[in-house]
């Protein structure tokens, strides 16, 4: 999120009772005694069954019905619509053109938020599911038929979804590198490229299946509806124990390297003018003396430093994994890789939070305020009386973001010990030897827990 | 090459990389603990070993009832 200004570091946090670095050991703290207590506490798995109850059939019919899902998907294709035209059309300045906030932050940032919460919002405004249902109907009316698809390649899974996702996070932070971030042209150019393709792969394997596997926004945003309570099956809206979708998300092949991807680049963002930044100019110094141009030696060394961040990520997960197979009984290591991979979804979050909620707070004020109704940036329109509102960055208090943080990443690693520690008693139904392959996951989460404190505190300075 | 002036600056996440070691270092031990009372040393007995605990051959009690 280098684009705008004052992302992460608002300003140092003051008055602080202990050091920052004690913060780390009291998480680390929580941590065992959260895992002591679910060891002694919790065992029999509780969260494989969703208990999923369903909700009214007139609120179903409403809410799940045509009329409410066509207005949705032409409100997502509306806005993905705005976003473009004011990327191409407005103003380059970034913070005061609708498409940069309105995508990378409004959508990137909101959708996980909330589906958290709620389930999976993004499904009924995407863009491109609706423009690609609405081109199967259209395509059924004409042929006569429905359309044919290929059978999507099963081992392909999720892998297009987290090489979308790192992309994305590619673009924003890396593309706009060495200015003053990626321009909203860029921007827009990006989205149609990418609407391009979503379309074309849809017509290829079908809305649905694509939507499921890799389109990178259906995939990412839906990972972080599976932890909220509403959720639909056959057509009927059900309200399900929370985090127990969860526990189906990860079945398909390449969904640890989505979560893994979501880590390791909120990490990168959070790190590449914090924790990591000597380092980084140090390799961008280095490719610079190969002779690399100051901008493709920039542009290098941030791709090399994210492609490291998510091998960092993976190896501190297999590694806790590898540490499970010591266990007697233990499934095979790609069973257990793929069993364990929807216990790092709230830490996905965590990181999410910490790192850029009071971003979120800080932009939605513009996005609401003068974006909405300047879009293009230009001064020349002020569609609801609102283009003169300004930032109000005293709303949160730097020691505020900093507890918020704080608990953000508590909470959520003790949340993947428990998903952790019921998926163990899967595995291993004497809790004694679930109990003994969870030790590693604690030491996963405490690893986790600690590196993103540490992040943080750098770039909190 | 980073700057020795800077080691300072560095040297903070010790401090974060201190809870891990610790909790990794309690696994392994207890690992090592777990694999000694497995494989007592040469010419112990075979239910308990040198400390007097059980191996985990003798964790199921008299008809499979598992011991606490």
């Amino acid at each position: 999120m280098s684009f705008i200004p004052f992302a992460h570091a608002l300003a140092s946090r003051q008055d602080l009772p202990i050091p920052a670095w004690l913060f780390a050991w009291a998480a680390s703290i929580v941590l065992i005694v959260s895992f002591f207590a679910l060891s002694a506490a919790w065992r029999e798995p509780k969260l494989e069954d969703e208990r999923a109850r369903p909700l009214g059939e007139r609120l179903s019919g409403a809410l799940l019905g045509p009329p409410l899902q066509i207005l949705c998907g032409a409100i997502g294709v509306l806005l993905l619509g705005v976003a473009v035209y004011a990327g191409l059309e407005g103003t380059e300045a970034p913070d005061r053109n609708f498409a940069l906030t309105f995508l990378f932050v409004t959508c990137w940032l909101g959708f996980p938020f909330f589906s958290a919460v709620l389930g999976d919002l993004f499904r009924p405004f995407n863009p491109w599911r609706a423009a690609g249902r609405v081109a199967g109907a259209g395509f059924t009316a004409i042929a006569g038929q429905r359309p044919a698809h290929l059978p999507y390649p099963e081992r392909l899974g999720r892998w297009p979804a987290a090489v979308g996702l790192l992309g994305v996070v590619w673009l924003e932070v890396v593309y706009g590198a060495g200015g003053i971030g990626i321009e909203p042209h860029a921007t827009a150019v990006a989205a149609l490229v990418y609407s391009a393709y979503a379309l074309a792969m849809m017509a290829v394997f079908g809305v649905e299946v694509w939507c499921e596997r890799g389109e990178t926004f259906s995939v990412y945003f839906g990972m972080f509806g599976r932890l909220g309570i509403f959720g639909s099956r056959d057509g009927r809206l059900q309200r399900r124990r929370p985090l127990s979708a969860t526990t189906s998300w990860a079945t398909v092949p390449g969904s640890a390297a989505v979560v893994i991807a979501s880590i390791a680049t909120t990490s990168f963002d959070g790190g590449q003018e914090g924790a990591f930044k000597d380092a980084l100019e140090s390799v961008v110094e280095w490719l610079a003396d190969l002779g690399l141009g100051p901008t493709a030696s920039l542009r290098w060394g941030e791709t090399l430093l994210m492609l490291a961040c998510f091998a960092g990520v993976a190896l501190v997960y297999l590694l806790g994994v590898r540490g499970m197979r010591t266990v007697p009984g233990a499934p095979s290591f790609a069973k257990l890789r793929a069993g364990f991979a929807h216990t790092l979804i709230p830490i996905a979050l965590a990181y999410l939070v910490a790192h850029y909620f009071s971003f979120f707070v800080f932009q939605e004020q513009a996005q609401l305020g003068f974006l909405l109704s300047d879009p293009l940036g230009t001064g020349t329109t002020d569609l609801f009386g609102t283009a003169g509102w300004e930032i109000d960055y005293s709303i949160l208090s730097a020691n505020t973001i900093w507890y918020v943080q704080v608990a953000a990443l508590v909470i959520g690693h003790v949340i993947g010990l428990m998903l952790a520690h019921d998926r163990a008693l899967v595995y291993w139904p004497d809790y004694r030897k679930a109990t003994a392959s969870q030790y590693w996951m604690l030491a996963v989460m405490v690893a986790f827990t600690c590196f993103g404190l540490y992040l943080l505190s750098v770039s909190n300075g | 090459m980073l700057p020795l002036a800077h080691a300072g600056h560095y040297a903070i996440w010790v401090l974060y990389v201190l809870p891990v070691l610790v909790v990794v270092g309690a696994i392994l031990k207890s690992f090592a603990s777990q694999r000694q009372a497995n494989f007592p040393p040469a010419g112990g007995d075979d239910s308990e070993d040198s400390a007097g605990r059980q191996s985990p051959e003798s964790e199921t009690g008299p008809a499979g009832r598992t011991l606490p």
